[in-house]
């Protein structure tokens, strides 16, 4: 028996999403179970089924940004971290962000003009 | 018969004992294949049984609504409160099996014998029954590509093979038996609602059962017939169990609406 990840595309915008697994002898048997498990009430209009085994499931090395690379968060170069440096926390509310209180000020005075310009052709 | 015959698109009395037969054979195979839920050989296997088991039991209530029509008698009445006697079904969906090479052997016997006895209706003159031949049709496909991949597998390896084709051998006389017509067919086919008897389907229904299990020596099988169901008049033995089941909830209250 071979284990196959079932995947399940909605509609013609939509992506495919994983939706579970399931155990077949073979690829034609897979494709009539994962059909009666997964899509007994048009729950989508593509299927695809991966076998297990055929997955790439990379290893740490791959998955985890190394610390130095802290440039490719978003937090973005004005705080760059050095090489020792643990990796800074992106969902840390006090984190300073020192490009917030330009962009308010633009903003600002955008609105201002805005709210200017309105008058005026009153 | 039960219903009146003003009752619905189905007038006549011949063709309603032959579509009663099709709705019953129907009704017993979904109610066979219910029982693997929860006992089949795998969990996939298992849902898959269950979904093509609601569809069979589906086509049934399609064709006893045909024949109830626009009477107050409930299909229920019709479907599971006749006496055995009363029942039309086949021998080979009255018999009951925890086996699953049984199963799948029942599984694919029912499904392309019926496939062959709802394409006859499709050139029914009546348009209800030639439009529900063409659903039923239309979803069977699904049915006969799922126990014909399961047998792809089990008869791809010598131990199941050998289950199989034992199964085979032992269900042949009750699955010839589905070719069972009932005593007022000839009737239907002289008025002109049936192309011709339901027997002369097997010929067509040998020539599948050579492709699909080529192994099996047919002509051995071949001339014998399940004699005791007599036009489908007796029940099997294993009829009064699933009989009594299938009434056993709603007679815990007969008068509760559903």
């Amino acid at each position: 028996m071979t284990i196959y990840e079932v995947f399940l595309k909605r509609d013609g915008l939509a992506e495919f999403r994983h939706v579970g697994s399931i155990e077949a002898a073979t690829d034609e048997l897979a494709s009539v179970l994962a059909r009666e498990c997964y899509l007994r009430r048009s729950e989508g209009d593509r299927l695809w089924l991966v076998r297990r085994s055929d997955v790439i499931d990379p290893d740490d090395g791959v998955l985890f940004l190394p610390a130095t690379r802290a440039r490719r968060l978003l937090d973005g170069w004005d705080d760059p971290p050095v090489a020792t440096a643990p990796m800074p926390d992106r969902l840390d509310p006090d984190r300073p962000d020192p490009g917030r209180s330009d962009h308010a000020g633009r903003s600002d005075d955008a609105g201002d003009r805005d709210q200017a310009s309105v008058g005026a052709e009153d | 018969m039960t219903g009146r015959v003003d009752d619905g698109p189905v007038g006549s009395p011949s063709l309603r004992a032959h579509l009663l037969a099709l709705a019953d054979d129907e009704h017993l195979m979904g109610q066979r294949h219910a029982e693997w839920v929860g006992a089949g050989p795998f969990l996939e296997e298992d849902l898959a049984l269950a979904g093509v088991g609601l569809d069979e039991l589906s086509h049934a209530a399609e064709l006893y609504g045909l024949l109830v029509g626009r009477s107050d008698e409930p299909v229920d009445r019709l479907a599971i409160h006749r006496s055995p006697e009363a029942y039309r079904s086949c021998w080979l969906v009255e018999y009951e099996t925890a086996e699953w090479a049984r199963a799948a052997v029942r599984h694919w016997c029912h499904d392309t014998a019926e496939q062959l006895r709802w394409e006859q209706l499709t050139a029914c003159p009546i348009p209800e029954v030639a439009a529900l031949a063409t659903q039923v049709l239309s979803e069977e496909v699904d049915h006969r590509a799922h126990i014909d991949r399961v047998l792809d597998v089990l008869l791809d390896g010598a131990e199941s093979r050998r289950r199989i084709e034992f199964a085979l051998a032992e269900l042949w006389p009750l699955a010839v038996g589905q070719f069972d017509p009932v005593v007022e067919e000839p009737a239907a086919v002289a008025e002109g609602l049936l192309p011709a008897s339901i027997t002369s389907l097997v010929p067509r229904w040998l020539v599948l059962a050579a492709e699909r299990f080529p192994t099996v020596d047919l002509g051995r099988l071949e001339g014998s017939c399940a004699p005791g169901q007599d036009a489908r008049t007796v029940r099997h033995c294993d009829f009064a169990v699933v009989h009594r089941r299938m009434r056993s909830v709603v007679d815990v209250d007969p008068a509760a609406r559903w």
